[in-house]
């Protein structure tokens, strides 16, 4: 049996190099062109081009979304541009709309085809209509629960991916059009203004407001199905997919990184692999929202929506990253990205390796000069550390202990 | 010329129905299909088929909803008891509809509820070649972009130009959970969000699933008159949901009025005023004569 695959999204190149480093099998990006989430960075052709071929040297794949549902005068130049991925060498691209299919298989285009969640696919008969069109896997909606993922796999043997981590639609995804209807945004193409995040006001039959003191919202908590990474891998899942093509680098390094250690772990010993909370502490921590296991164990009910007591944090755990190591001088040269002090203890971490944690003993700025605390973002500082660090290693504040 | 299809009405109010120039019927089926004032049980599908059938009636039964793993076989005995019976063709949403009809060689006619999707002629030609006979077009689209799809596609299109247009569906119990969240009792299943600082009302359902509808009623009635002749329109789609049957006959009869002069651009615009007021001038033309945008930056 192959290894799970774990994917992460990547917003733009910088990420998905970070996400590749920090353990990703396979990125998924998006084109200037045709993708969902039309308002991000996203790649140029050249961009894909570097991506690909850093992922490659890597042992890695990308995937790239063309996933937008098409209107007459979006179709101009999508042949072009699928031929060009494939001569690029982009390993698959993630599609929900159909007629794709058929454009590359008359035009012999050498491309696989994942189906986008955006296709809502709940049901094993839908799998199998995808799979006669020589479709390669198959994103599950994330409206499945755990039977239907088992059953789904076990009766068609098609390669499936499943979401296991980030942000969640309200909707079936594809069939959300509130964004078209409240700010003439189309979500269907890259368009969405979120409006499940917004609050209302709820009114009765009789346009009589239902309560003055909690605002009808229906934003959904995030998922996460950390605890289920041994189950979903003994299911047979092909693809871990993260969610999350705007997210910083800091929350890619350490979501990537929590599950590679976690899915590396059960590889290792499955018979005697645990659950470890330390690593639920570290993933949950980097979210800005509750997250929580959502349709895979039961259908959601109140618990799993936000209401007016919603909790979004900021994030400022993420202290600097590592430029180098000077060996003579056993100091570890950073650029700071949040605030800390002399006397703090932090914690660091690198791609596919432990953490360790120091105590800042002294912090020098770079004129040499010691300063009481790292305050300026992006400011190029020393801090001393007897244990050598790489390049790319990330400081964070020390919440585990 | 197209025709017209509206939805099945419950049985004290069909005689009418039956009688006037509506050509068709769309039939929802309990568990199977959503967004219905009537839902008809399985076990009196067939007596309605029958009904319809001796007044030559066109039928179509709408399956629009999408199917859990565990639903499937439920649903695969629906289609083939569908299978045997007279009508026009189904409405799909889910494509487990299509892989089943044809593995076990049903020979249903099946037509695309594209209502979100249906957004080009090359999508629409993809299922063609896989023996879809026809499509409900997306209610999304401009009318500009409805004549280009029309022209450019080899099945037979539908559209909708009455009713309050759907603009998502969860599969959660968004309203049970609110008032549980608030300790007070759902006394309905419909209600109304509306923004703090807007005067709209949006129609909020939960049934199975929950869905949301746009504020005002779509009124494509002059939108009717561009289209009416079109090759491709096999019919047009006045939708009742959550309208009132008095006011909705007085629908059925404007578009019926139109298909008699549908070049008078006086009268049409008098027949938009009579929909408009019958339905508290709370109408508009939804997405036909507004394009949407997408890439924010280039439209600021």
């Amino acid at each position: 049996m192959n290894k799970v695959e774990l994917l992460a999204p990547a917003g733009n190149l910088e990420r998905l190099k970070w996400a590749i480093m920090y353990g990703a099998d396979a990125v998924y990006i998006g084109g200037k062109n045709f993708s969902l989430r039309a308002n991000a960075i996203n790649f140029t052709i050249d961009e894909i081009k570097e991506g690909v071929e850093f992922a490659h040297k890597n042992n890695a794949k990308v995937y790239v979304t063309v996933n937008m549902i098409f209107h007459e005068d979006d179709l101009d130049d999508i042949l072009d541009y699928l031929k060009t991925l494939s001569k690029i060498k982009v390993d698959a691209i993630i599609v929900s709309d159909l007629f794709i299919i058929d454009l590359i298989k008359e035009n012999n285009i050498d491309l696989d085809i994942h189906i986008s969640t955006q296709a809502s696919i709940l049901n094993k008969e839908v799998v199998k209509f995808y799979k006669k069109e020589g479709v390669k896997r198959v994103v599950l909606a994330r409206e499945c629960k755990k039977e239907d993922i088992k059953k789904i796999i076990d009766e068609t043997n098609m390669p499936v991916e499943v979401f296991i981590h980030g942000a969640m639609c309200v909707s079936y995804s594809g069939k959300c059009m509130l964004s078209n209807y409240f700010t003439n945004r189309d979500s269907n193409r890259g368009g969405c203004a979120q409006i499940c995040r917004w609050t209302f006001d709820l009114y009765d039959k009789y346009k009589n407001k239902i309560n003055n003191n909690v605002d009808f919202s229906f934003a959904p908590k995030d998922l996460s199905l950390l605890r289920y990474i041994n189950d979903l891998i003994d299911m047979g899942v092909e693809s871990f997919k993260i969610e999350g093509r705007m997210k910083s680098i800091y929350y890619i390094a350490t979501i990537i990184s929590v599950y590679r250690r976690v899915i590396d772990r059960y590889y290792e010993d499955r018979k005697n692999y645990k659950y470890d909370k330390n690593d639920e502490i570290e993933l949950y921590r980097c979210a800005n929202r509750e997250t929580i296991d959502q349709y895979f164990n039961s259908f959601p009910g109140v618990n799993e929506q936000y209401y007016n007591d919603r909790e979004e944090n900021t994030n400022q755990d993420f202290l600097g990253i590592v430029l180098g190591y000077d060996k003579d001088n056993k100091e570890i040269i950073i650029e700071q990205r949040n605030f800390f002090k002399k006397g703090d203890i932090i914690n660091i971490f690198g791609p596919k390796k432990e953490s360790f944690n120091i105590e800042v003993s002294y912090i020098k700025n770079e004129q040499g000069e010691k300063v009481d605390a790292a305050r300026h973002p992006r400011e190029i500082l020393r801090i001393p550390c007897n244990k050598s660090v790489d390049k790319n290693d990330l400081l964070r504040v020390n919440f585990l202990g | 010329m197209s025709k017209i299809i509206v939805p099945l009405p419950k049985k004290d109010k069909i005689d009418f129905y039956l009688e006037n120039n509506v050509d068709g019927f769309t039939i929802g089926i309990k568990e199977y299909s959503e967004n219905f004032n009537n839902y008809v049980d399985i076990n009196e599908l067939e007596y309605y088929i029958d009904l319809l059938n001796s007044k030559n009636k066109d039928i179509y039964i709408v399956l629009n909803k999408l199917y859990f793993n565990d639903q499937i076989s439920k649903l695969k005995d629906l289609l083939f008891k569908i299978s045997k019976l007279k009508i026009s063709g189904v409405f799909f949403d889910d494509l487990s509809i299509v892989n089943i009809n044809e593995d076990n060689s049903l020979k249903i006619n099946l037509i695309w509820y594209g209502i979100h999707k249906a957004t080009n002629s090359k999508t629409i030609n993809f299922l063609a070649k896989r023996n879809i006979s026809g499509v409900l077009l997306s209610n999304e689209l401009t009318i500009d972009e409805i004549i280009k799809i029309l022209d450019n596609i080899n099945i037979k299109a539908y559209i909708t130009l009455f009713g309050y247009l759907n603009q998502s569906t969860s599969s959660r119990s968004l309203l049970t959970n609110y008032f549980k969240f608030i300790k007070k009792e759902k006394e309905e299943n419909k209600y109304y969000i509306k923004e703090k600082n807007s005067d709209d009302y949006y129609p909020i359902v939960e049934e199975d699933n929950t869905n949301f509808f746009s504020s005002k009623i779509l009124n494509g009635i002059k939108e009717y008159s561009k289209i009416i002749s079109n090759k491709n329109l096999q019919a047009i789609y006045l939708d009742d949901y959550m309208i009132s049957p008095q006011v909705f006959y007085n629908v059925i009869e404007a578009f019926c009025a139109l298909k008699n002069s549908p070049n008078d651009k006086d009268f049409i615009n008098k027949l938009y005023d009579v929909i408009d007021s019958n339905n508290y001038c709370n109408t508009y033309d939804g997405f036909f004569n507004n394009k949407t945008i997408f890439k924010v930056k280039e439209n600021e």
